[in-house]
């Protein structure tokens, strides 16, 4: 019947089928898998060698547009072509996803081919060969004096094989396998290329990050408020030490993970060493020694109206400005933070002890590097303007400017800062200024509020000022840290994939199989095998007989 | 306890007794003495390897041996073989030098350093060297009478010259890199497999020389070379995968992913595609001998490229690891 249907199938059908069985055939063989394997390797080497468009520009076409601009610089119109042909994004490009799609596809339909064959050599292995097979005299079949077969068969199993033997016509035949399953190894380790390819595509399609700042003692959800079940991590300690670019060298930190209000787990993490719970991984990405435990009270009432540990995570400059007098007094002696903009210029007012007018001290870059602008509004002799470059000092009047250093200090913007006065103003920012005494050991840190005033405020740990009806205080210099919490479902594939490929190599390649056919009668002992690529039955085959020989070895 | 630094002294009975840092210090001695032991043996032993086959071995074509009749085991020995036995003899001794004396220098270091000497690019270098010879010996004991140290024992040289030339000092390590044992291991796992892919690269040149016009009548045919480079490869591979695999978990912990197309994890990966390719195209009839060897030539180029082009001179997550 099934052949009657297949002898009426139509043109089409038959078409379809020997297109199917073509394709199945390319994507097959060993040929494509090589080319595979080589374009693979030969993409990624581009994506070494040639520049690669940062991950941050990827998602924003204005920097990418930059970015592109530089390497236009560099390359000229071919690098609008580099960057059409995904050179420049090799690793995202479509030739790499294209690339590992029919490398996926290829083992899929190789394994298909190859798995049934093989199989069925492992579980029905021809066991009885033909006389011819054993008696001609082609290279690879051993020859030697006649053997015990009882003995041989003793000598096979104590090499692990697993032997049959029978008699046919005064002719001992023996069929010795050792550890056959080892074939099927191969389809562990291509398999294997598989899971890692769909891990990888779970990993980009569906892991979960989030980046948290928390300062020591503080704690900050991983999800969006309304999110079941809310997560919580908490910091109860930090400690760390910073190398001179301000680096973590050694960090360590105590943090607790809640839900919906209740701990669920405590750890100790560092660099190398996250916290698991529930699949979420939160690693210490960086420890960083500027934040700042900051309170706004209503003094009109005593209500706090915030508290909290603030991370500074941005920078921004600041000015160390030194006034002295004509005797050489030093009047003023500060980190100064900005409060507002003239110009373009970025400045704030100082208030110089002594001196009626206030100064307005502002930064400029210009081409030869910074410099201080100072101006004092005012009219005739009053009134001074001044430029004053990098560790350089200038007079103005009978007061001298120094512009002493430039720092760059922790910084962030707090939007939700009460401040006095409208709102709708800059927003305001805390600064945390340190730098050096005039012995050269280090500053106590100086937080510098701007935005909340006329005036930035200038407070040294513990203290306080009040602008307007609100009291501002520095409770103190507080240590934060920089989690990640990553849950990536891909991951499990990635660790099964990497062990299978890892064994299923081995085992293809390490462990000794061997397939045994020999016969023997009066006139000598013959015998052929199967094994692995370059295996030397010789010496095995020698050493079987002389284990076996009736005659005793030669 | 107060942890002592290094170079500082005990006083103790008011008599000064070598302290921690000066056991420490002399450990790194004799570490770097211990090395130049292995530097000079070496240079010996590529002397004896290659003077007997300089002198007059270089032989235009030659008959190829005729097929082994059947059923006879071993294959009679290549022409020459006495000759070459006897360099094997000569270079054998300064060549297990070698590789003691490169054991002695890591071992010395890693207790000078308090940690396995696995961590800078100086001790990388010196480990992979030693991972050669180690290797060398290993497929002699299995294919006895290759001769491959004629091209083995000038890349262990050349090795330890590249290590002669990188800063040797002890340096602390950076958190990320402190006590991970996956890290470790990653890192000797990947030496070991460069190791064995080295063998197999001086196997292809050798393979590579006898299947040319130039033959060399005192080294064995160049199918030889064919099977201890494909058995080198057939040890270095699986551990190259282990390697890269050991080196993902371990990149999943310390930086929250297992892969981020580093430069030095990509170029690893294109180094186990290139042997990959290997093993595919040796399975072809057309492909296997002479093109294999070419492929295999490549794909240590890729060995190289990854181990020192991407520590020296591209930057990425691994650049600490550079000198
Ligand atoms: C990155 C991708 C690949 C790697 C690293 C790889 C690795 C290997 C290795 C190491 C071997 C030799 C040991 C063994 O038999 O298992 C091998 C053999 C083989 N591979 Fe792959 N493979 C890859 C992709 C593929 C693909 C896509 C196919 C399907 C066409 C394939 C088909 C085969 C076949 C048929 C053999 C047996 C060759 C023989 O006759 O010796 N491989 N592969």
């Amino acid at each position: 019947m099934a052949t009657m249907r297949s002898a009426f199938r139509s043109p089409v059908s038959m078409r379809t089928r020997f297109f199917v069985d073509e394709l199945m055939r390319v994507l097959a063989s060993v040929r494509l898998a090589a080319a595979l394997a080589a374009g693979l390797g030969l993409l990624a080497l581009a994506g070494i060698l040639l520049p690669q468009l940062p991950g941050a520009a990827r998602s924003d076409p204005v920097a990418s547009a930059q970015w592109l601009d530089g390497q236009r610089g560099a390359l000229g119109p071919a690098a609008d072509w580099m960057y059409r042909l995904g050179l420049y994004d090799v690793f995202h490009s479509a030739w790499m996803a294209a690339s590992f799609g029919l490398l996926a596809l290829s083992v899929v339909a190789c394994t298909g081919r190859r798995f049934a064959p093989t199989w069925r050599n492992v579980v029905h292995p021809v066991k009885a060969v033909p006389e011819s097979f054993l008696l001609s005299s082609r290279p690879g079949v051993f020859r030697g004096p006649a053997a015990d077969p009882v003995a041989l068969e003793r000598a096979m199993r104590r090499r692990h094989f697993h032997v049959e033997r029978w008699s046919a016509n005064g002719v001992e035949w023996l069929f010795a396998d050792r550890y056959p399953w080892a074939q099927l190894a191969t389809f562990v380790s291509h398999a294997a290329i598989v899971l890692l390819l769909a891990g990888a595509l779970v990993t980009h399609f569906g892991a979960f990050t989030t980046r948290l700042f928390v300062a020591e003692g503080a704690s900050a959800p991983v999800f969006p408020i309304g999110h079941a079940p809310a997560m919580n991590v908490t910091v109860a300690s930090a400690a760390g030490s910073l190398d001179a670019h301000g680096r973590s060298l050694d960090a360590r930190s105590e943090i607790s993970v809640t839900t919906n209000g209740r701990t669920a787990k405590t750890c100790t993490i560092t660099a190398s060493q996250p916290c698991t719970w529930d699949g979420y991984r939160i690693r210490q990405a960086f420890f960083y020694s500027a934040g700042v435990d900051l309170q706004v009270r209503d003094t009109s009432d005593g209500r706090i109206l915030f508290r909290q540990a603030v991370a500074l995570t941005a920078s921004r400059e600041a000015p160390h400005v030194v006034v002295s007098d004509a005797g050489g007094r030093v009047l003023l002696d500060q980190v100064v933070a900005f409060t507002g903009s003239v110009d373009g210029v970025d400045g704030a007012l100082l208030a110089i002890p002594g001196d009626t007018a206030p100064v307005w001290v502002g930064l400029a870059h210009p081409a030869d590097g910074p410099a201080l602008i100072v101006f004092q509004p005012g009219d005739g002799s009053q009134q001074r303007s001044l430029t004053v470059p990098l560790h350089a000092s200038a007079p103005a009047g009978d007061l001298r400017f120094e512009f002493a250093g430039l720092e760059t200090t922790p910084a962030a913007e707090l939007p939700g800062l009460p401040a006095p006065g409208p709102e709708g103003g800059i927003p305001p920012v805390a600064q945390l200024a340190g730098g050096r005494l005039s012995d050269g050991s280090a500053a106590p840190p100086v937080l510098l509020l701007s935005g909340v005033g006329n005036r930035a405020v200038a407070l040294h740990e513990g203290e306080r000022a009040v602008v307007g009806n609100l009291e501002y205080q520095f409770v103190g210099q507080k240590p934060f840290v920089g989690l990640e919490v990553r849950k990536d479902r891909g991951e499990p594939l990635i660790w099964i994939g990497s062990a299978m490929l890892v064994l299923g190599l081995a085992a293809t390649l390490w462990i000794p199989r061997r397939r045994i056919w020999a016969r023997t009668d009066g006139d000598g002992l013959q015998m052929a095998g199967m094994a692995p690529k370059f295996a030397d039955l010789g010496p095995e085959f020698e050493a079987l007989a002389a284990e076996s020989a009736t005659a005793g070895p030669p | 306890m107060r942890n002592l630094s290094r170079r500082e002294k005990v006083v103790i009975g008011g008599r000064e007794r070598p302290s921690l840092a000066n056991r420490e210090d002399q450990l790194e001695r004799l570490s770097l003495a211990a090395f130049w032991v292995s530097v000079a043996s070496c240079a010996f032993a590529t002397a004896t390897a290659w003077v007997p086959l300089l002198s007059g071995a270089l032989h235009l074509p030659r008959p190829r041996l005729a097929t082994a009749p059947a059923g006879v085991w071993p294959s009679s020995p290549p022409r020459g073989a006495g000759t070459t036995a006897a360099a094997r003899r000569w270079s054998a001794l300064p060549s297990w030098i070698t590789l003691g004396a490169l054991l002695v220098s890591l071992g010395a270091r890693g207790f000078a350093a308090g940690r396995p000497p696995l961590a800078d690019l100086w001790e990388f270098t010196v480990a992979f060297a030693a991972a050669v010879s180690a290797f060398q010996h290993f497929f002699e004991r299995r294919t006895p009478g290759t001769n491959a140290n004629v091209a083995l024992q000038p890349l262990v040289l050349l090795l330890l010259v590249a290590a002669a030339l990188l800063p040797s000092r002890i340096e602390p390590l950076s958190p990320a890199l402190r006590s991970s044992d996956i890290l470790v291991a990653h890192v000797a796992v990947m030496v070991a497999a460069y190791g064995a892919l080295t063998v197999s690269f001086g196997a292809a040149l050798l393979q590579l020389l006898q299947d040319s016009a130039c033959r060399c009548s005192r080294l064995p045919a160049a199918r030889r070379f064919d099977e201890i480079g494909y058995r080198a490869v057939v040890v270095g591979f699986p551990l190259l995968a282990l390697g890269i695999a050991l080196g993902a978990y371990w990149a999943s912990t310390a930086w929250g992913r297992y892969w981020s197309w580093d430069p030095k994890e990509t170029s690893s990966l294109v180094t186990w595609l290139a042997y990959g390719v290997y093993f595919h195209v040796h399975s072809l009839r057309r492909w296997s001998g002479r093109r294999s060897a070419v492929v295999l030539v490549a794909a240590y180029g890729c060995v190289l490229f990854s181990y020192f082009a991407i520590n020296l001179w591209v930057t990425g997550l691994h650049s600490y690891a550079g000198g």
